[in-house]
């Protein structure tokens, strides 16, 4: 009798335990299950809207890319790696090398494959991700050279076939690129907006690009370790005619226009190209609405009564003095204590006026002001310099011997140190933007670079005429001189190149592939004093060393190294030469 | 009559219990004077049917009686007649039988009694009120009353009187003959006997196998701070706690048992959220275990990987009603903050970096001066923005009352707390509020039946500045803008409407007061209920279930401030910018639900000298949270709830989370006369973090114990030994601590982008998380540990020495330097590394009195160290490769840099050292950084770095105590240290880089560091520079090889030793507190992080060393000074 309730317990105990088990089937509720998402052609385009939020835009890279180059210094007086020439196997300045990246383009491919979305979005879909993937590839390339060709999804589980992990030849990965690109081409549509978006036109931009890129290597580089680095020279001819054919192709679409709204004012077109939004010169850009996704080049780069802490990029005296005079001269002003300007400019007042867009000058107007850069006040009567003072806290009869944008406010943070700031991509709404929240947007590809492209490769395949003509394009837009085919050098084809494109990060990447980095860049480079003299009421200019050091770029540095990590994780990587 | 009750135990699902309970329920009511036995017995009998069993023998010579029933159970209507009767009853069934008790206990010789008075005291001569009395051998006992005094008859002048109270000693006191005794008991001098509470159970400390420390939870209670995690610092060996934060409302504590990371929490039996067990109120602690060994956790299998800390709250014990009232203030202040040097010594340190840097200096000797005689203090200020923004003291109140009592049939303990802590910000109203109450009751329902019912209640509000002293995604915090406001910034412009701007001022007085708040709100309601039931056999059921609902409530309200540019030689104000712009209010929601559930199964079998103790239980855990969250931003009214804000830009969120465990525990432990004890446990253990095939797991341990000293030869042998104790165990742990469903591949949406820059319309994608690991599973780790627990000359001396060893393996990672990298899979988390761990816990306690001095003084100590046996590493290259690279079978704390031979002392030493920046040392001066040149190739390059030190992580940490009590005055002392281990300053580079980012240098940079000839400060070149040469902030910044660069120039001794607490108490007479009915009353002034001794004087040692986290940049921990004051009705 006793036991009757025992036993009812027991039965009861496990009754109950049993009917809990549901507790270790959970789901997760925070997250897409993974079978719901390849079918569904609006979660297809989320995904492909990922791969484009990690797009190896590389956008407003202040700091470095410019800083690297001739175009500038910058306030902590340009000390990096780079700079220092000790990029070495162990020590890598701006790396790509991303599989990650190409390992999500080659699961959308491999998942298309099955997918039943309808045909038409999955080709755009599809030309977009060949476009993205070649993209990725092209960093690669200019980095490193060959690079091993994953075009298939690995499985981390298996044995991985040898291909997979050596590097191919540049040459290779080059020709990749060109047909990526051109099925890219193939699949995408010829509406070029959203700009955002890849487009055909985005497509052959890039070609264009990748294809001078391989002429270049081609021409001015040299093969190395089988071709893993370089490219046979009797390739170039093929690839030059393929990078003008590709930005001919943009240029011929009818689809872009060079932008040109204040034909009249030649510097100030020059200079809202960049600031007016979705314009007909934009083929691909990357956007910034300033709030959720933002930049920091106002805050880096501006005057300082405009930025947060300005001075990240500072453009050098070099840079400057590179520009043609608009007549297509070269001749350069004269500084010193006896030659007085009544503001930074009138130096320059010869130089071609996309200057005057690009770099601020003491005594710029600017959004209900003036850029004051000038570092000292010089009391005496006649031009002094040991008499200057430079001194912040100090005014001399109410004038501040030291401009609110001066280098001489090296007591906060940033300042110029070559006496002059970036003016380019600034916004001009006049207020102070916090970091990060720059709304300007990033061009990737405009229609000048389609007409520089083609004139460089006319040019290197003898085709003076053709050239000079593609070259005229942005010269007459820019407001000097046109050439022609007696007229037209490699050096004016190069000089219109940097002009055009100052700080948009290309500099970098063109001394590299014309193999001029060693003799561009091993030197000290320098800014202006700018002092103002009280009695004259005007300004004299004393040239000096901005950079405390001259800088090291040696051979090896034409390509990134590999690096000991990544030869450690993968033994079939071969090291680049020279390091 | 037989009578049947149905007891339906609703919530036990349990069904019905068939108990025969007769006699216990019966009620009787009948009143009269002088009654008889007979009589009384007789009507008892026609009332409820009961018979009488006695001889009229029995019955001679007993008193009459006054009876006064009024439905008053039978039991007591008998208990009340045959009071002082000597007689006695026993209830078989349906008859009650009543005996003489001369007769039962004694039968051959009849002796008259004799009364024993005398009266028990403690160690400190406070009479001890309801200490219980009682005769050995027998049941017959008495308590004392409120004066101490006791009462007893005894049978014989030779008896012995026991005489126990919880927490003292129980002591056993030969009458010898005398009629009047007096005694003292003393408070608990040996912890054998003391219940040690271990996983689903609890344990007298001497059967104990595994590896358990315990806390006193009466030295919890004593002096205020904050949380309980601080007030266990240093008390435990094998238990390391730090203070990482002092944030009101936090007082973020690490707890790390045996160096093996965050332990499972418990309270009361069940899992405990971190938050739960920090805000726990101290005085509802009754006990605290630390599970150390596989063989004390392995009944927590997979989430007691890293050690279980278990609390149980206390419980009421029958008797009289005890009202206690505990309440304290204190000052709370910062224990360690750096100093900074002034206007004038800033500007001659600018000019001195200038000048290393061949810079002309950028302040005249005019402004030094002005800055020096303070003269013009709008244009020249020397302001402390330490004393601006902080204030020396704020306050913490605490108070708590509780009553605990109850009869045989229910008991409770009831609390109450109230803890108030205040920020220490000058401007804020930073304040923290807990309100805890608990209600603890057990229910004896029937003989077999027990019922407990725990309720507790727990509410938090926050309310402070929308701007933290601590960094946060969100904000810099205003400790790290004191870094950065220099002396010579105005405190406040002359119109103090005008905030000023970050310009000229890092708007700190604004953070902390105007640009909006901050308030959480969080309740959490917990209910435990258990059942147990006495089954034949010694068999127990028992269930416990428990309910848990948390709800909390954040809402942040950021205000746009303007602020102002302030130019002294005009007089005129500029608008500079609004900070916090836009404004806005966001608020979050979250409820969280625990459903928990466990049903047990014990037995207990005593024969001779064996005992066997048998449990199993079968527990579910569930839980799910969710969250939601809004905010509009650009408000034009200032009304704080979202419908007041525009529709444009609002924003919202939320997510859901579930989860659950399932667990079979079983524990077999046998015990041999005390002597030979042996303990079996086993957890088979389900996790929903893992796929269903590999969910569940086994975890055994074994564990046996020797007390040497039950053996005979031992008394022979070693007499003053009074215990020693051999341990051993071995078990197999787990550990769950990944991410949830990784073994399913998921999707999740972020990464915004804008495909047309017109519109700026933003699209989110969806990205796939780490791909799928179907065969994931828990970390296993094999722990054996042996230990001796020894007490010696009387319990003058105890002690217990452990080592143990841990191995873990299958232990989760991502292997993503041995994968391909061009594979570039996101990989997820695979069951790969194996580590082991080793250690050595000490423990000694010595307790004596002499004449009226009791005293105390103990210690711990604690070491242990980790290697790596397997982790995921690539196949090195080359040699030097593998030289700095290689992990595997290397200690685990090792930091690696460069080695460094003090500073440059001159251009020759410079020029004939290795290359140290690659320009031939042109670059490098007189005070920088000297680096060895390790494989000696002539420069200073990463191939040159070596082993420099320990890791950060402390390997040895020790607690030493002290009490002395004296009449009524009690002191007490308690100091924590911590050692082999490193800091590394580079870390906080606010602390060792001057003008880091634009901060103001710390007074030691001025006083430390290499100081060449130069017009602004004494040179300081000699043996004394601590510091290198210094420069703009730029220079050094972008200068890795001048000195910055991970060094053992850097990397100091960790190792600090502080005075956590101390106590000055005194109990005042009873005598005095009687006469206002006060049982006892105590007042104490007490301190909480009083003194500390570390290498650096402007870091405290115990700050989060995350790197993420620069000193600096949070709140630091805090020191108190409290006084209190305890009383008991």
């Amino acid at each position: 009798m006793k036991r009757i309730p025992f036993i009812k317990a027991i039965i009861l105990f496990v009754i109950v335990s049993q009917s809990c088990t549901k507790v270790l089937d959970r789901k997760p509720l925070d997250t897409i299950s993974e079978d719901i998402v390849w079918d569904d052609p609006s979660l297809v385009a989320g995904y492909v809207t990922d791969l484009y939020s990690k797009f190896p835009f590389f956008a407003f890279e202040f700091d470095n890319w410019d800083n690297w180059t001739d175009e500038s210094s910058d306030a902590i007086g340009n000390n990096n790696d780079v700079t220092h020439g000790t990029v070495s196997k162990t020590l890598e300045s701006n790396p790509y090398f991303d599989y990650t990246y190409i390992r999500s383009c080659n699961v959308f491919f491999q998942r298309m494959e099955t997918s039943l979305i309808d045909e038409s979005t999955k080709n755009q879909l599809e030309g977009e991700v060949h476009f993205i993937r070649a993209f990725s590839y092209f960093e690669m390339i200019k980095r490193y050279g060959g690079v091993p060709l994953v075009d298939t999804v690995l499985d981390p589980y298996g044995t991985i076939d040898v291909k997979y992990t050596k590097r191919a030849s540049e040459e290779a990965i080059a020709d990749f690129i060109d047909a990526e690109t051109t099925l890219a081409a193939s699949l995408l549509s010829q509406t070029p907006t959203p700009k955002g978006r890849a487009s055909k036109g985005a497509a052959m931009a890039l070609k264009a690009r990748a294809m001078l890129w391989a002429a270049s290597i081609a021409k001015y580089g040299s093969v190395q370790l089988s071709g893993l680095v370089g490219i046979p020279e009797e390739k170039a001819a093929g690839y030059y005619a393929k990078a003008s054919a590709a930005a001919d192709s943009v240029i011929n679409s009818g689809n872009y226009a060079l932008f040109n709204e204040l034909p009249d004012n030649k510097s100030e077109n020059y200079r809202k190209l960049f600031l007016v939004e979705e314009n007909s010169e934009v083929i691909f850009e990357k956007a910034y609405d300033g709030t959720n996704i933002g930049h920091r080049w106002d805050s880096e780069n501006g005057p300082n009564q405009w930025s947060i802490r300005g001075g990240t990029s500072d453009p050098t005296l070099e840079f400057i003095l590179g520009y043609e005079n608009i007549d297509g001269s070269t001749d350069q002003p004269e500084f010193g204590t006896d030659k007085l300007y009544s503001n930074g400019a009138e130096p320059f007042v010869k130089k071609d006026p996309r200057l005057f867009a690009t770099v601020f000058f003491q005594g710029d107007p600017w959004a209900n002001g003036t850029v004051q850069t000038y570092e000292g006040l010089d009391p005496s009567p006649i031009p002094t310099p040991s008499e200057v003072l430079r001194n912040p806290n100090l005014s001399y009869m109410n004038v501040p011997t030291v401009g609110a944008d001066s280098r001489s406010l090296t007591k906060d943070d940033f300042s110029t140190s070559t006496g002059f700031h970036i003016k380019k991509y600034i916004d001009d709404s006049g207020v102070k933007i916090p970091e990060g929240l720059s709304k300007t947007n990033w061009i990737v590809f405009r229609l000048a670079e389609m007409y520089l492209t083609k004139a460089e490769a006319e040019f290197e395949l003898g085709n003076k005429s053709t050239a000079a003509d593609a070259l005229n394009m942005t010269r007459s837009r820019a407001g000097i001189s046109l050439v022609d085919e007696t007229s037209i050098t490699l050096e004016k084809v190069r000089t219109e190149r940097r002009s055009e494109l100052a700080f948009e990060e290309q500099r970098w990447w063109d001394l590299r592939r014309w193999h001029i980095a060693e003799s561009v860049l091993n030197h000290r480079f320098q800014g202006l004093q700018i002092i103002f003299h009280y009695d004259s009421g005007k300004f004299y200019f004393i040239p000096f060393d901005a950079e405390s050091f001259s800088r090291v770029f040696r051979p090896a540095h034409y390509y990134n190294p590999i690096t000991t990590a990544r030869i450690d994780n993968n033994p079939q990587l071969v090291e680049n030469p020279l390091y | 009559m037989r009578t049947k009750i149905y007891l339906m135990a609703l919530l036990l699902s349990l069904s019905c219990f068939e108990i025969s309970m007769a006699a216990y329920s019966q009620r009787v009511t009948f009143q009269k004077k002088n009654a008889s036995l007979e009589e009384v017995f007789s009507e008892i009998q026609r009332q409820t049917g009961l018979s009488f069993l006695y001889t009229q023998e029995m019955l001679k010579g007993t008193k009459l009686v006054n009876v006064n029933y009024r439905n008053t159970p039978v039991v007591k209507a008998l208990d009340d007649c045959m009071a002082g009767q000597s007689l006695s009853y026993v209830i078989d069934k349906t008859t009650i039988v009543i005996r003489r008790v001369s007769f039962v206990q004694s039968p051959r010789v009849v002796t008259p009694p004799v009364r024993i008075i005398g009266k028990v005291t403690d160690s400190t001569g406070q009479s001890m009120h309801g200490v219980s009395v009682t005769i050995k051998g027998t049941n017959t006992g008495v308590t004392t009353d409120e004066n101490g005094a006791f009462s007893i008859e005894v049978k014989d002048k030779n008896d012995i009187l026991v005489f126990s109270y919880v927490g003292f000693t129980t002591l056993e006191v030969p009458l010898n003959g005398r009629s009047s005794i007096s005694v003292s008991l003393s408070e608990k001098p040996s912890s054998l006997n003391e219940t040690v509470v271990i996983g689903y159970g609890a344990k007298r400390r001497a059967n104990l196998t595994g590896s358990v420390s315990t806390i006193d939870a009466k030295v919890l209670s004593a002096p205020s701070t904050p949380s309980i995690g601080q007030a266990m610092m240093g008390r435990a060996s094998g238990i390391f706690v730090k203070n990482v934060n002092g944030q009101p409302g936090e007082n973020k504590v690490s707890y790390n048992i045996r160096g093996f990371g965050t332990p499972l929490l418990i309270i009361d039996g069940l899992p405990a959220a971190t938050n739960d067990f920090n805000q726990l109120d101290p005085n509802d602690i009754e006990s605290f275990s630390i599970l150390k060994d596989a063989a004390a956790s392995a009944v927590y299998g997979a989430v007691a990987g890293n050690g279980v800390i278990l609390v149980t709250t206390k419980r009421g014990s029958s008797g009289q009603a005890r009202i206690s009232y505990s309440g304290n203030y204190g000052l709370q202040y910062f224990a360690v903050l750096p100093g900074f040097v002034s206007s004038e010594q800033y500007a001659r340190m600018e000019n001195l970096a200038r000048f290393n840097e061949g810079l002309d200096p950028i302040w005249t000797d005019e402004q030094l001066q002005k800055f020096k005689d303070g003269s013009d203090p709008l244009r020249y200020p020397n302001t402390n923005w330490l004393d601006v923004t902080l204030r020396k003291y704020a306050p913490q109140m605490q108070h708590n009352i509780s009553i605990q009592g109850g009869s045989e049939k229910v008991k409770y303990f009831v609390s109450g707390g109230y803890f108030l802590q205040e920020g220490l910000e000058r401007n804020s109203e930073t304040k923290s509020r807990r309100y805890n109450l608990r209600s603890n009751i057990d229910i004896k329902a029937t003989q077999r039946l027990n019922i407990g019912i725990n309720l507790s209640l727990l509410a938090q509000d926050y309310f402070g500045s929308a701007v933290q002293l601590e960094r946060t995604s969100s904000d810099f915090g205003i400790m790290g803008s004191i870094y950065r406001a220099r002396p010579y910034f105005l405190e406040t412009y002359p119109d103090p409407t005008k905030t000023p701007s970050s310009a000229n001022s890092p708007n700190i007085l604004s953070q902390t007061s105007i640009v909006g708040y901050k308030r959480k709100d969080q309740v959490t309601g917990d209910v435990k209920l258990n059942f147990s039931y006495d089954l034949p056999f010694g068999i127990q059921a028992k269930a416990n279930y428990h309910l848990y609902r948390t709800y909390g409530q954040y809402k942040e309200k950021r205000e746009k401030t303007p602020t102002y540019d302030y130019d002294a030689n005009t007089d005129q104000y500029t608008l500079h910018n609004y900070t916090k712009d836009p404004n806005s209010l966001r608020q979050r929601d979250w409820v969280g639900n625990n459903f928990d559930q466990q049903y047990f199964l014990t037995w207990k079998k005593t024969f001779n000298n064996h005992t066997i103790n048998a449990l199993t239980v079968y527990e579910v855990l569930s839980y799910d949270s969710n969250y939601v969250e809004a905010s509009r931003i650009r408000y034009n009214y200032d009304i704080d709830y979202l419908f007041a804000g525009p529709n444009l830009d609002k924003d919202n969120n939320g997510s859901a989370y579930q989860g659950g465990r399932e667990g079979w525990i079983t524990r077999l432990d046998y015990d041999y006369n005390g002597k030979y004890l042996v303990e079996f446990n086993s957890r088979l253990d389900a996790s929903p973090k893992f796929p269903s095939n590999t969910r569940w797991g086994f975890f055994p341990s074994l564990s046996v114990a020797w007390n040497i000293t039950k053996e005979g030869f031992m008394e022979k042998l070693l007499p003053t030994l009074n215990n020693l104790k051999l341990r051993a165990s071995v078990g197999k742990l787990g550990y769950d601590n990944v991410g949830n469903f990784q073994y399913l591949q998921t999707y999740s949406i972020q990464s915004p982008y804008i495909y047309d820059g017109g519109t700026n319309v933003i699209e989110r994608g969806i990205q796939a998380n780490a791909l799928a690991n179907p065969t994931i599973t828990w970390e296993k780790m094999t722990t054996s540990n042996i230990g001796v627990d020894f007490s010696l000359w009387g319990n003058l001396l105890e002690g217990s020495i452990d080592y143990f060893y841990r191995r873990r393996s299958d232990v989760l990672g991502t292997r993503i330097v041995s994968l391909p990298n061009t594979v570039g899979a996101n990989l997820p988390s695979v069951n790969y590394a194996k580590y082991d761990n080793r250690g050595l816990e000490l423990s000694l306690n010595h307790n004596n009195k002499i004449g009226n001095v009791y005293y105390s003084f103990g210690g711990n100590i604690s070491w242990n160290r980790e290697k790596s046996l397997l982790v995921d590493q690539t196949l090195f290259s080359n040699e030097e490769a593998a030289r700095t690279g290689n992990r595997i079978g290397q200690w685990t704390d090792l930091a690696w840099g460069k080695k460094t031979a003090g500073l440059f002392t001159s251009k020759e030493e410079i020029e004939n050292w290795a290359d140290q920046d690659g320009r031939n040392n042109a670059t490098i001066l007189p005070g920088d950084l000297k680096f060895v040149d390790y494989n000696g190739d002539g420069r200073i390059t990463a191939e040159d770095n070596v082993i420099i030190g320990r890791g950060t992580f402390p390997k040895l940490t020790y607690g030493i105590n002290l009490t002395v009590a004296w009449k009524g005055f009690n002191f007490a002392m308690l100091w924590q240290g911590a050692g082999m281990y490193d800091v590394f300053l580079l870390n906080s580079p606010d602390v060792t880089l001057p003008f880091y980012a634009g901060n103001t240098p710390i007074t030691s940079m001025l006083t430390e560091s290499y100081i060449p000839d130069n017009p602004w400060l004494p040179s300081n070149t000699g043996a004394n520079a601590k510091r290198p040469l210094f420069r703009t902030d730029n220079y050094n910044r972008e200068h890795p090889s001048f000195g910055w660069d991970y060094s053992d120039f850097w990397l100091i001794s960790g190792a600090y030793v502080r005075l956590k607490q101390m106590e000055l108490g005194y109990t005042l007479p009873q005598k005095l507190t009687r006469k206002v009915g006060i049982d006892r009353l105590k007042i104490y002034v007490a301190g909480f992080n009083l003194l500390t001794f570390s290498a650096v004087d402007y870091m405290d040692p115990e700050v989060d060393t995350n790197p993420a986290l620069d000193f600096g940049l949070y709140y630091p921990p805090v020191g108190t000074y409290n006084a209190g004051i305890q009383l008991q009705f």
